[in-house]
């Protein structure tokens, strides 16, 4: 059955690296069924796995600003970033991951949004995020929350 | 004038990596360096944390090679904790170590290392990805091989729980057996598997060794060097991934040494240069000679031709076969070329395979005694294995209470650091200067010398939206940018 999925992408063990991990934790619980709420630390190709069957899904991952203070949580959807991981030769990526899925004949999710909240050091081996990304969890659920709200039928609410 | 070339990040890695190249005022390849990101603080870490957590916490370094690190901490808490596993304890872990290697190989060979062979190294770079070498081996086999890693994976979470959060090792064992149940889906997944990895052969046989131009730079000079081979043997010297001693052979293929995990130390020792965050390791009883090979310089390779290099043969027949081949093809034992990597891969796909359907028909597989509870008190703790990307040693030291107050461990792509840097020096001299600079094919070449090894930099990293930039520069030596151009 096609489902909505939050994914909270991450290293919990990589300080900062976690926000997208304890975004999603934040999630559990408060939607319907139809809403599955995962966290993984795999990238590349294991990502395919996740989208397998959704219909929507919404990526909670972090990105590193060139400057982190004045950086903010940003928004976009994939379609919005276009073709570029079909000509990149890097590894796989969503890009990648949908130009795949598209050319084996496997349903890619409908929508796909994106949630990236900044960081300023994913590299050091800690539980701890630093104080100024932590202060930013609530607001991204908090936006996380509506995204998906919006994605289902007033009954669901 | 003096330039810098930098290619960052290196594309298809498993996470970033970045190389310079000097120029000289000749427009030559004065010297070219490979460069790998920081982690930091990972020993200060794991201090004061039980070393039961260790199979769980270093499994999540990366999303790369949970497994190994996984299976190589587990070995080292029967170490810690003087404990044997059972006989089915070895045998499962051996099993899904070997799922996991064919399935990471596969990966490998089809969708990091293929576009560089399947796709050609100088196709246009828009087709020198995943997307181009399922449209040249078509869409059929891109759903095989899709579906054939999905399958292996899922037989590992089967009986070891999630792949990047395993619960599978224990000191003395591995939390549960195989019931009888279970044990058809993965005979049937072992059968499916040899037939996937001798199709593999077939693939890298039809679109590789059919190839005058591809075979001619496997055996090129430049994609050449005459070093040591590090590798787990069995006690008949064929290759093993789980367990055995770890044999040394020289540049002729003469035994150098043999040693046990416990033994690392003796054997191995590490140099340091002012420009990588990594320790390039040697061998301690020759030395280090700096980056060159031959048999006076301590450098030292490990990854799967280092291994075939390494053993007198293969454990499985039709791995064997495939053993023999390639010796057979490229003028007998050791074979120097780095970019035979890549068939050693597919030689060990199809061992992995077959090692995969012997335990899991074994008989005994399915026995419930699968752990000996530990009783000693932890000291000191060293584990090996060969991750798919070469020797992986855990080594940690505990108080009385088991708490980790000491922990180094030697990961595969350390193993191959300073033979990479030479593979990725020797190409940049062979194929750039001030009129290449701009090659794309040429750069391609050059980051072909060490994607050979299969480097996993483990800094997890999962990019958005998808897709990372390659960003080349060109410098001046005195850090002045004359060009940038992204791909």
């Amino acid at each position: 059955m096609k489902s909505m999925l939050i994914l909270g992408l991450g290293n919990d063990m990589l300080k900062d690296d976690a926000v997208g991990i304890r975004v999603a934790e934040k999630l559990r619980g408060i939607f319907p069924p139809a809403v599955e709420v995962h966290s993984t630390s795999c990238f590349g190709l294991s990502l395919l796995d996740e989208l397998i069957d959704r219909e929507k899904v919404l990526v909670i991952d972090s990105y590193v600003p060139e400057e982190f203070v004045g950086s903010e949580i940003q928004e976009c959807n994939l379609d919005a970033v276009g073709e570029a991981g079909s000509t990149s030769p890097h590894f796989v990526g969503l890009g990648e991951i949908r130009e795949i899925m598209r050319k084996l004949g496997l349903a890619f999710p409908h929508e796909v949004h994106i949630l990236a909240i900044p960081v300023s050091d994913p590299i050091t081996f800690s539980y701890e995020m630093s104080p100024a990304v932590a202060a930013l969890v609530d607001e991204a659920a908090t936006r996380a929350r509506r995204i998906v709200e919006a994605w289902l039928p007033v009954a669901a609410l | 004038m003096a330039q810098r070339i930098t290619i960052d990040p290196i594309t298809r890695l498993e996470g970033h990596g970045k190389i310079e190249i000097f120029l000289d005022d000749s427009g030559k390849v004065s010297r070219a360096y490979f460069m790998v990101p920081e982690l930091r603080g990972f020993e200060q870490f794991v201090v004061g944390r039980p070393a039961e957590e260790m199979p769980q916490i270093t499994s999540r370094i990366c999303g790369v090679c949970p497994t190994a690190h996984h299976m190589a901490a587990t070995k080292a808490l029967d170490d810690l904790y003087k404990v044997d596993p059972p006989p089915v304890a070895k045998k499962l872990r051996e099993m899904i170590y070997s799922i996991f290697t064919l399935e990471d190989h596969a990966l490998h060979f089809y969708f990091l290392g293929g576009p560089d062979f399947v796709v050609g190294p100088k196709a246009p770079k828009a087709e020198r990805n995943i997307l181009g070498v399922i449209g040249k081996v078509g869409v059929e086999v891109g759903k095989r091989v899709i579906g054939m890693r999905k399958e292996l994976r899922d037989l590992i979470s089967l009986l070891g729980g999630k792949v990047i959060h395993p619960v599978f090792g224990l000191p003395g064992g591995v939390s549960k057996p195989m019931t009888p149940a279970d044990q058809p889906k993965f005979i049937e997944a072992a059968k499916r598997g040899v037939d996937f990895a001798l199709f593999t052969l077939n693939v890298f046989t039809d679109v590789v060794l059919k190839n005058k131009e591809y075979v001619d730079a496997i055996t090129s000079d430049m994609y050449t060097h005459k070093t040591y081979y590090m590798g787990l043997v069995d006690g008949k010297n064929r290759v093993n991934f789980y367990d055995g001693r770890v044999r040394v052979v020289d540049p002729t293929g003469k035994e150098f040494g043999v040693f046990t995990a416990r033994e690392y130390l003796d054997s191995i020792a590490e140099h340091v240069e002012p420009w990588s965050y990594i320790k390039f390791p040697y061998l301690k009883k020759v030395g280090w000679k700096g980056f060159v090979d031959g048999a006076d310089s301590g450098v030292y390779a490990v990854a799967p031709l280092a291994r075939l290099n390494a053993a007198d043969g293969m454990a499985t027949p039709r791995a064997q076969e495939a053993y023999e081949q390639l010796y057979a093809t490229l003028g007998g034992k050791p074979v120097h070329h780095t970019l035979a990597n890549h068939w050693a891969r597919v030689i060990e796909m199809i061992f992995a395979a077959e090692r995969f359907l012997e335990l899991a028909s074994d008989p005994e597989i399915t026995d419930p005694k699968v752990r000996t509870l530990p009783t000693e008190i932890p000291t000191v703790g060293m584990g090996v294995v060969e991750a798919p990307r070469g020797t992986l040693f855990h080594h940690y030291e505990t108080d009385e209470a088991g708490l980790i107050t000491k922990a180094n461990l030697i990961v595969a792509t350390q193993n191959n650091a300073a033979r990479m840097a030479l593979s990725v020096d020797k190409v940049a001299k062979a194929l750039i200067n001030s009129a290449t600079a701009n090659d794309d094919g040429a750069l391609n070449m050059v980051e072909m010398a060490f994607r050979a090894y299969d480097p996993c930099h483990g800094c997890g990293t999962h990019s958005l939206p998808g897709s990372m930039p390659i960003r080349i520069q060109i410098r001046d030596l005195a850090g002045n940018l004359i060009r940038e151009f992204s791909r």
